[in-house]
């Protein structure tokens, strides 16, 4: 019995060294390593940044870093924070690998919003459905996907640049979302705002106490199924091999000019889908102003998961913890908030570095083949 | 040069302790397969790259960090893709980066055009130095390259495959050229893997396989089998053997193609040629004398052209490029890195770029089946590397043979091999053809367009050649021309009228 078990110890101990060695789980425990490393790098930055712009408050630091995980509401402020960041790094993702940089994140997730906040009500009148949130937010998917679709069709019928269009496009909907907001669709007693949501309009709690919403799961989800999408089905092969090299798809007989169209209506749908979800899930009425900027910050998640929407819910998580630990800092002491920037920067600085000098590793061994 | 070893950050090693030494004033061959670490040595001779181990020049142990130093040392380096700026006349390339200026930084073009001039003439190089290089045949261009290194100094010389793009006339004046070199008191390091150039030009060869010298010999008492035995580790059949050519139905029929080319002249005028089943269809020529042009149109990839081209009696120009190649159409495509594949996907993924949809269900890829298959696939072709290793990984002739397994197991009715072994080691070379000749056999047509004449003689039943974008001779018999005749035909010298043959 015990020699049985020494074998079976030894031969799990060669396993695993066998695993270890051999070079794809090196590869990607070093990757690990390295992105880690970033991690705590741009964490340290943000700390000497703070202590900083603290000397008078020596606790800043301490409740920077630690103020997330305070208590349960803070928590679930942190995991609350990552879902719009998820919707919108996912659909980042899902573009940028198939060589598109269509900024419609931001407008697709505030149109998103906007048509689920002013549906529900009116879809409120007679039915108590749990449909209406489902419907919602579907009509907010289709609105985003379809106003993305300018800047797509623009790009594989003219040759126009998807990343200028598009970012035009987000403010020709910003106005005239304002416009509708104040004048048609709007809350006729106050100015700037939607009725307010019924209670059955609106998604489900997870955990009502701390106002968490189960826009979460669906956030996960939606990564989970970026991923699955991009590595299993045809459609995400299709956007791989043109992103990375679109001759060689249109080579292989891909229809390369379709990819580039259903990439960003994809993309622009995802946002739409991702703005519904958070208005329904943790707003009362839709007030917004101007561009909630979680479309930009889709970018900064895209660029630390390197395009690999498994990676986006880490990033997503990793960044609303900082934010969540930025505003209790400003609640507690005198640090403003917005140091938060300063961070954001380094991170993309260092993690665009990285995917900068990958590339250009790739370009060299590639011309080296020649011989 | 003593106990190079080089390892690339992505781990696999290119020269696994590898020393050369090259006396002064020889031609000194550095022979071996796709991957041996040819290039990898010399680019670190050449500064290009760094590795462990020492260089000694002249019994002096020096540090070449970087091309400059090279430079410095009188190392000068030809690349095989020529580093030269198109729209600069020959003289400002020759004296790149070490322009004479006056004062104010104007460049001193008279003093360059004489210096050049002294140059050309002493080695027999006649060019026109105001010539943009742009404009330049291959030949021209190259001897642009060769002395702008003898400009800087240089006494050794390092030429990676300088012969790969030239005719037969080319290369002889090319040899000429080094010759007189050599006599000149130059050192002249070349690499490559043609056997018949290497008996009749160097003195000595080293030769590598899989990042390790194998020795290095005297090519007087060597012979070409020998040589070619040390550098695959086997014995290599030269000829391939071929069933009679029994040409069959008209697959491909051009009729009057003609392609813009820049200004006014075509690229190709008025070409008309058909490709049948079971023969091998070869389309010679230097390069650059509209081929590019005709395979574009013939595979689909551009429509920018007049006259016909059908594909099994439809044309091909109303079809999508998936409809052409589901009906049976491969391309191995000239530019392996360009078009030929994704260097960023796994080998897997490159390997199942032409039928991925037929294998899915709801959408979703069947990978399962598609691994076992390509893992089969690579075994066939004995790709080095696995499934999932990024494409990027690999050396050029194990890409090529991943493009080539692709393409040639995907059913085919017409190949159309664009240079299918451009690079390839001899062991490669050997498979590829022999596919290529079974596929033959099997009663589909190729069409083969090669640069490489004994490649052209080997493979090819009939032969249309092609200059300045037309057809200048068609040879239905291979056997009644030799390497000579051809390369007239090539370079424009003599022309044959095209004879329709309606058999």
């Amino acid at each position: 019995m015990k020699r049985k078990m020494l074998a079976f110890f030894a031969s799990f101990l060669n396993t695993t060294a066998t695993f270890f060695r051999k070079k794809e789980t090196k590869d990607v425990i070093w990757e690990t390593i390295r992105t880690l490393a970033m991690l705590l790098f741009s964490l340290l930055c943000a700390v000497v940044v703070i202590a900083l712009a603290s000397r008078d408050d020596p606790g800043a630091v301490k409740v920077f870093l630690t103020a997330p995980f305070e208590d349960g509401y803070t928590v679930s402020r942190i995991l609350t924070e990552s879902i719009p960041l998820m919707f919108t790094g996912s659909a980042v993702c899902l573009m940028s690998r198939a060589g598109q940089f269509n900024m419609f994140v931001e407008g697709g997730f505030f149109v998103g919003a906007f048509v689920s906040a002013v549906l529900a009500p009116e879809l409120c009148t007679g039915t108590s459905s749990f449909l209406v949130p489902v419907l919602c937010i579907l009509a907010g998917t289709v609105a985003a996907a379809a106003l993305g679709y300018i800047p797509a069709k623009l790009k594989s019928g003219l040759g126009i640049d998807e990343f200028v269009s598009s970012l035009m496009m987000n403010y020709i909907v910003l106005w005239v979302v304002l416009y509708l907001l104040n004048n048609v669709w709007g809350d006729p007693e106050v100015t700037n705002a939607t009725k307010y949501l019924e209670d059955f309009a609106k998604l489900p709690f997870l955990s009502r106490d701390n106002e968490l919403s189960s826009g979460f799961i669906m956030a996960v989800a939606v990564a989970v199924l970026c991923a699955l999408f991009l590595f299993k089905t045809k459609w995400g092969y299709e956007i791989r091999l043109t992103g990375n090299n679109r001759e060689f798809a249109s080579y292989s007989g891909i229809r390369t000019d379709r990819v580039v169209v259903y990439s960003q209506l994809i993309g622009s749908g995802l946002a739409g889908f991702g703005g519904g979800v958070y208005l329904l899930g943790n707003y009362y009425r839709f007030t917004w102003k101007t561009l909630p900027n979680y479309g930009f910050d889709g970018f900064v998640i895209a660029i630390m998961a390197r395009n690999s929407p498994i990676l986006v819910p880490f990033a997503s998580l990793f960044l609303a913890y900082l934010r969540v630990g930025a505003q209790q800092m400003s609640l507690y002491t005198n640090v403003q908030h917005e140091v938060i920037y300063i961070i954001q920067g380094i991170i993309i600085i260092l993690f665009g570095a990285k995917f900068l000098m990958d590339m250009s590793v790739k370009k060299k061994r590639g011309k080296e083949m020649t011989v | 040069m003593i106990g190079i070893t080089k390892v690339y950050p992505i781990g696999v090693v290119a020269n696994d302790s590898a020393s050369l030494s090259v006396r002064k004033g020889e031609i000194h061959a550095v022979a071996g397969e796709n991957g041996a670490g040819k290039s990898t040595i010399m680019k670190v001779l050449y500064g290009a790259e760094r590795a462990e181990g020492e260089i000694f020049l002249g019994g002096k142990k020096e540090e070449i960090t970087s091309p400059k130093v090279a430079n410095a040392l009188g190392i000068g380096m030809v690349y095989q893709h020529f580093m030269l700026v198109k729209e600069f006349p020959a003289y400002q390339n020759i004296f790149f980066g070490i322009e004479e200026t006056d004062r104010f930084g104007v460049l001193k073009k008279k003093e360059m055009l004489e210096k050049a001039e002294e140059l050309c003439k002493t080695y027999d190089m006649p060019i026109d130095l105001d010539e943009p290089c742009g404009n330049m045949s291959v030949s021209n261009a190259q001897k642009v390259e060769i002395l702008k290194v003898l400009a800087r100094g240089a006494d050794i010389l390092i030429l990676d495959e300088p012969t790969a793009v030239l005719t037969p006339q080319e290369t002889e004046q090319l040899f000429r050229q080094l010759r007189l070199l050599k006599e000149n008191g130059y050192t002249v390091i070349i690499i490559t893997h043609k056997l018949k150039e290497i008996k009749e030009l160097c003195d000595r060869i080293t030769i590598m396989r899989a990042g390790k010298t194998v020795g290095t010999y005297n090519v007087a008492v060597i012979s070409e089998a020998e040589i070619s035995r040390l550098m695959v580790g086997r014995d290599v059949a030269t000829e391939i053997p071929k069933k009679e050519c029994r040409a069959g139905d008209v697959v491909l029929e051009v009729k009057g193609l003609s392609v813009k080319g820049k200004g006014e002249k075509l690229a190709v005028d008025h070409v008309s040629f058909r490709a049948r089943k079971g023969e091998i269809l070869c389309m010679a020529g230097v390069e650059g004398n509209g081929q590019r042009e005709v395979v574009s149109a013939i595979t689909g990839l551009s429509s920018a052209y007049s006259g016909d081209v059908l594909f099994e009696g439809k044309p091909i120009k109303k079809q999508r490029i998936k409809a052409i190649r589901n009906r049976g159409l491969v391309h191995i495509p000239e530019d392996r890195l360009k078009t030929g594949c994704d260097a960023g996907s796994s080998i897997r993924d490159n390997l199942i770029s032409l039928d991925y949809d037929k294998n899915s269900v709801f959408g979703f890829i069947n990978y399962k089946k598609l691994n076992a298959r390509s893992l089969e696939q690579m075994r066939a072709y004995e790709v080095k590397g696995s499934l999932h290793h990024k494409m990027a990984m690999l050396s050029g002739g194990n890409m090529q043979k991943v493009i080539v397994a692709r393409e040639l197991e995907n059913d085919p009715v017409l190949v159309v091999a664009d240079q299918p072994t451009r690079g390839v080691d001899i062991g490669a070379i050997e498979a590829i053809h022999k596919k290529l000749v079974e596929i033959r056999d099997e009663g589909k047509a190729v069409i083969l367009i090669s640069a490489d004449l004994s490649e052209v003689f080997r493979l090819s039943d009939r032969i249309i050649v092609f200059h300045e974008g037309k057809i200048t001779a068609e040879i239905s018999d291979v056997s009644s021309v030799d390497e000579i005749r051809l390369g007239r035909y090539m370079l424009g010298l003599e022309t044959m009228e095209a004879n329709d043959d309606e058999t």
